[in-house]
């Protein structure tokens, strides 16, 4: 019987990693090794039971795949001897999507010992070692502020717009370097922005497009049930107001936001679709950009809102960058704040080249969804019916 | 035989003595009001309910009526819960059981099987105050044997007296110096920290209750039987406040023990700033008042452990106008440095009859009614709004004008009271509710820039953060267990009980810190102009702590003399009853030790409060700028 391959995942109980383990799993001749770690309590094992679960995989795709107790901010990976001793003499390929997501320049430190620390620990582990590929996953955003479009190549930035996208650069950087000395296959995958599953809604990373419209359908809940409920007056003082006939809920909101060239959205299912097909590709090397050739403006995202909370009022106030004579209210504020993570990412004016992808994933059709109102209708629907991942349990 | 339940809920009793003081008007334990004895009091029978079921105590006399004195009206069930979320009906239920089944089963009571052998030491105690009021009964002095401080050494006294006057007290102490016997003395009978303990004679002054306003020299003489809370409450009364610490504290014993610091000290000032006068008895019995001198210098101040040289009788407590405009708020601030600037800054200016730095543990705790609530709403308030630390002032209505004129966001006692009484709505623990305003906020993520907290301090947004906590009592005592709800509900309808400034003067609240673990409380006085000190100070406490494992916590600082000096408190927690963490408490209190005398070497400002144990009425400036 032909040996399977032994992938090993980092950060499996993410986003990608985890829906990357459920795919490649699904090859009988794959064998998948995921690292992760306890939290909070929760054992490494629990936790990706919980994800298998919720990903509904079959008895045959959970056989294939094995939990490996540790964690990348351990110079040893914080595996036990027998653990490491296997990954070490079994690991054909790896694919590395651990990674620290925050934009905070506050989170610095955070950011980088997760994607620069914890890469160092993952390649100091791997440095003797023979294997055959490495695959990363990166970022679109890593080609840092530009007005060039923005290659599938090592970029040479000089300013980037968070600590996130200058770790992740450093990171390929490391990387490529690792994987040159070795003489081994690197590919490295450059998604934009992910969001859940377009065909079903499903996700449990309820972060990036759906903070703000978890926090308009805070406050259309929270003031349809004062007025409902206790005549309204908490609502009349806000300027807030129910039109008896639509029963829609009227929010005065006007966001002071400098647009760009839109949000670059693409699903997990197209993602995931997406690296996988590289992957298998022989010839594939170096960097792929994993975007969407149709961005999603500002106003469609208010209209899919509005549309879909059944609310009106909200408006966009273009900010040319000079002071506006209106000042904002605090409710402006407010909703203006759950888009304070996005906001540069909303100004951005990045183009993504993605000619070396779409060589592969044309001819074999992968082409990434249109975000509109229905595969938005869908994605909110699911984080509405499970209570934005807090029914999800994990 | 006790219940295990009942023995883990007596072992977990803090010994804070909230239950002997009515701060909750609620109404005070009948048996511990007639018979003042630690013992006849609910905290007391929980030490008494743990010895039973320790084989160290057998039914005495005295039990025999503890247990009959109790009438189970539940009053402590309530106000235990307050404070500490503990039930002690239950074990008062378990020890009159015990006692009754003891006796029905025709077993003896303690003198019918040993012949009677009187103390003469007892006898002549007894002579003086009555026999009711002085007693070696078992089940009295177990009560003033130990306490939950990691460092106490258990001593169990000879015998326990109770004066009603001061030369009373002073018949006591001739009697011990005839006899060579030691003693020492309590305010409410109480011991938490350790330092009074005694195999000697045990003096408690619970039944001085001398209380007599002097409005035209505006003092308050109050014997050593009078709490904080009492004194205040009478002071409040006829419209003024005094400068007082922890409502179940007695006034004299407090005094003596720390001197008097509280957020008012920044007004009012410390130690001899608080009194016009007091009366003492001396180590040999003689009476004498501060004012006049005599042997006893407690005006005096040195830098080392001091013992007691002498019985605070009474005192004459400085009376302070309020007036009709008093209010209290909030400054949330990002770190401790910008809130010490802050605080300082007001100081000096003089706004603000009382200041202090709080952190978000401190806030979250006395906000809470449990403490599952409170360890959510700290995360909230320190990471989510990102103000780990606040600025509370208390003063009236150009003080608000002032600081509103400095530009800073302000938290009004409105939005307090809103969050106080909305608070289980903040973050309701069941996953199968929808979205809860810190699942609204917690989604906005990451921020850069001015903290969230500012934006909810817009006084526009007080209906959004209304609508969404729907404050009112019966939502606060929601976050209850049902059978008290009724009764929370009642209490939080008072708007006292929301006022900061009403809560800041009678500090009830205040004993939640030792809710979860007991409190042991490290107090400095620090310069405050060296904020980096303070800083540098409060690091190395945490570091202490977090290496030996120990829940700790940033206290408060409060400002005093303008802005010079300040208290700082930071807080160690232990379980009272894990030898382990008894154990590595002492090896942090050790390193504690350490680190003060080298920062005391360096910057002499630094002073640890132990000192001032026995010379809390020394002259302020007599402590605070020796070197």
């Amino acid at each position: 019987m032909k040996p399977k391959k032994q992938i090993f995942i980092t950060g499996a109980s993410g986003f990608i990693g985890s829906h990357l383990a459920e795919k490649l799993a699904e090859k009988e001749s794959n064998a998948i090794n995921l690292l992760i770690r306890p939290f909070n309590g929760v054992t490494a094992g629990e936790r990706w039971k919980r994800i298998a679960d919720w990903l509904e995989l079959s008895d045959k795709t959970r056989k294939r795949i094995s939990v490996f107790s540790g964690d990348l901010d351990s110079p040893d990976l914080g595996l036990s001897c027998d653990d490491a001793r296997f990954l070490k003499t079994q690991t054909d390929e790896i694919i590395h999507t651990a990674a620290s997501t925050s934009f905070s320049e506050k989170k610095r430190a955070q950011v980088f010992q997760t994607n620069i620390d914890g890469l160092n620990n993952l390649l100091s582990f791997f440095a003797g070692v023979s294997f055959k590929q490495f695959h990363h996953i990166s970022t679109a955003y890593v080609a840092g502020i530009t007005r060039n479009p923005c290659m599938e190549a090592i970029s040479r930035p000089s300013k980037f717009l968070n600590p996130y996208e200058e770790a992740k650069h450093q990171a390929e950087l490391l990387i490529r370097k690792f994987c040159f000395q070795k003489n081994i296959r690197l590919v490295i995958y450059r998604p934009s922005i992910v969001y859940g599953n377009s065909i079903t809604g499903k996700t449990f990373r309820f972060n990036a497009l759906y903070h703000p419209v978890r926090s308009v359908a805070y406050i259309r809940d929270l003031f349809i049930k004062d007025i409902l409920q206790n005549n309204g007056t908490r609502a009349q003082m806000m300027g807030i107001c129910l039109n008896q006939k639509n029963q829609s809920l009227y929010l005065p909101v006007c966001l002071e936001i400098k647009q760009g060239k839109g949000l670059n959205l693409v699903p997990i299912n197209y993602c995931i679709d997406s690296i996988v097909e590289i992957m298998k590709n022989p010839a594939a090397e170096g960097i792929f950009h994993i975007i969407n050739d149709r961005n999603t403006t500002m106003e469609e995202l208010i209209l899919f809102t509005k549309k879909f909370l059944n609310v009106s009022g909200i408006s966009i106030g273009r900010s040319s960058g000079r002071q506006t004579e209106r000042i904002p209210s605090p409710l402006d504020l407010l909703l203006q704040r759950s888009l304070e993570t996005y906001k540069s990412y909303i100004a951005d004016t990045r183009i993504f080249n993605d000619s070396r992808a779409a060589k592969i994933l044309d001819p074999s059709g992968i082409d990434c969804p249109k975000f509109s109102y229905p595969v938005f209708k869908r994605c909110m629907t699911y984080a509405i019916d499970h209570k934005w991942g807090k029914s999800l349990g994990f | 035989m006790i219940s295990d339940e009942g023995v883990f809920t007596a072992s977990q009793c803090r010994h804070y003595a909230m239950c002997k003081i009515d701060y909750l008007g609620t109404g005070l334990c009948h048996s511990g009001q007639e018979n003042h004895f630690v013992s006849y009091y609910p905290q007391g029978r929980m030490d008494l309910v743990k010895a039973i079921a320790a084989g160290t105590l057998p039914v005495t006399p005295r039990l025999v009526d503890i247990a009959s004195a109790c009438d189970l009206c539940g009053i402590c069930d309530l106000q235990c819960h307050f404070i500490t979320e503990l039930r002690p009906l239950p074990v008062m239920k378990e020890l009159k059981r015990y006692v009754e089944e003891h006796i029905s089963d025709g077993k003896l009571v303690l003198q019918d099987t040993l012949p009677k052998d009187e103390d003469p030491l007892l006898v002549e105690l007894q002579e003086i105050v009555g026999t009711r009021w002085a007693s070696n009964d078992l089940a009295i002095t177990l009560a003033y044997a130990s306490d939950p401080s990691p460092v106490t050494v258990p001593k169990l006294p000879r015998a326990v007296v109770l004066p009603k006057t001061a030369e009373e007290t002073q018949e006591i102490v001739r009697i011990a110096v005839k006899h060579g016997v030691s003693f020492m003395v309590r305010g409410n009978g109480s011991s938490v920290m350790g330092f009074v303990m005694t195999d000697g004679i045990l003096i408690d002054t619970q039944r001085m209750k001398i209380l007599v306003f002097d409005e035209d020299n505006w003092c308050v003489t109050v014997g050593a039987g009078i709490s904080a809370f009492d004194l205040q409450k009478e002071a409040f009364a006829r419209g003024y406040r005094v400068n007082v610490a922890e409502p179940a504290a007695q006034v004299c014993a407090n005094l003596m023990c720390s001197g008097i610091m509280s957020l008012f000290s920044a007004a009012y000032g410390t130690l001899d700033d608080n009194y016009v006068d007091a009366e003492f008895v001396s180590s040999d019995g003689d009476l004498f008042r501060i004012k006049e001198g005599g042997n006893t210098d407690l005006y005096s101040f040195a830098r080392k452990d001091a013992a007691l040289s002498a019985i605070c009788t009474s005192v004459q407590i400085k009376l302070h106008p309020v007036t009709k405009d008093e209010e209290g708020f909030l400054v949330p601030m990002e770190n401790l440095q910008d809130a010490l600037v802050f605080m300082r800054e007001l100081s000096i200016r003089r706004i603000g009859f009382g200041l202090g730095v709080l952190g978000a543990d401190y806030l979250a705790t006395f906000i809470s009614p449990e403490s599952a609530l409170a360890g959510r709403v700290k995360n909230l308030i320190g990471t989510t709004l990102g103000s780990p630390f606040m600025v509370i002032v208390l003063g009236d209505s150009k003080d608000r004008a002032a600081v509103e004129n400095m530009n800073c966001t302000i938290l009004s006692n409105d939005v307090f009271r809103t969050l106080m009484l909305g608070i289980p709505n903040l973050s309701p623990e069941t996953e199968n509710n929808g979205d809860s305003l810190m699942d609204m906020l917690q989604s906005t993520g990451d921020w850069e820039g001015q903290p969230l907290i500012n934006l909810l301090g817009n006084r526009e947004l007080h209906p959004f953060i209304e609508a969404a906590l729907n404050p009112s009592p019966k939502t606060h005592a929601g976050a209850v267990p049902d059978d008290l709800r009724e009764n929370y509900r009642k209490i939080y309808a008072r708007p006292e009980m929301t006022d900061l400034v009403w809560l800041n003067m009678f500090r009830i609240l205040s004993t939640r810190m030792g809710r979860e673990k007991h409190l042991l409380p490290l107090i400095f006085y620090v310069p405050l102009d060296k904020p980096d000190v303070i800083d540098s100070l409060v690091k190395g406490l945490f570091e202490i702590a977090n290496s030996l494992n120990l829940k700790n916590d940033f206290g408060f600082v409060s400002p005093i003399d303008f802005g010079k000096r300040a208290f700082l408190e930071y807080d160690f927690y232990l379980d009272q009853n894990d030898p382990d963490e008894i154990q590595r408490s002492q090896m942090a209190l050790g390193a504690v030790t350490e680190l003060i005398e080298k920062t005391s070497a360096s910057v002499p400002q630094v002073q640890w409060i132990r000192y001032t144990l026995n010379q809390g009425c020394c002259r302020k400036e007599n402590l605070l700028y020796t070197s």
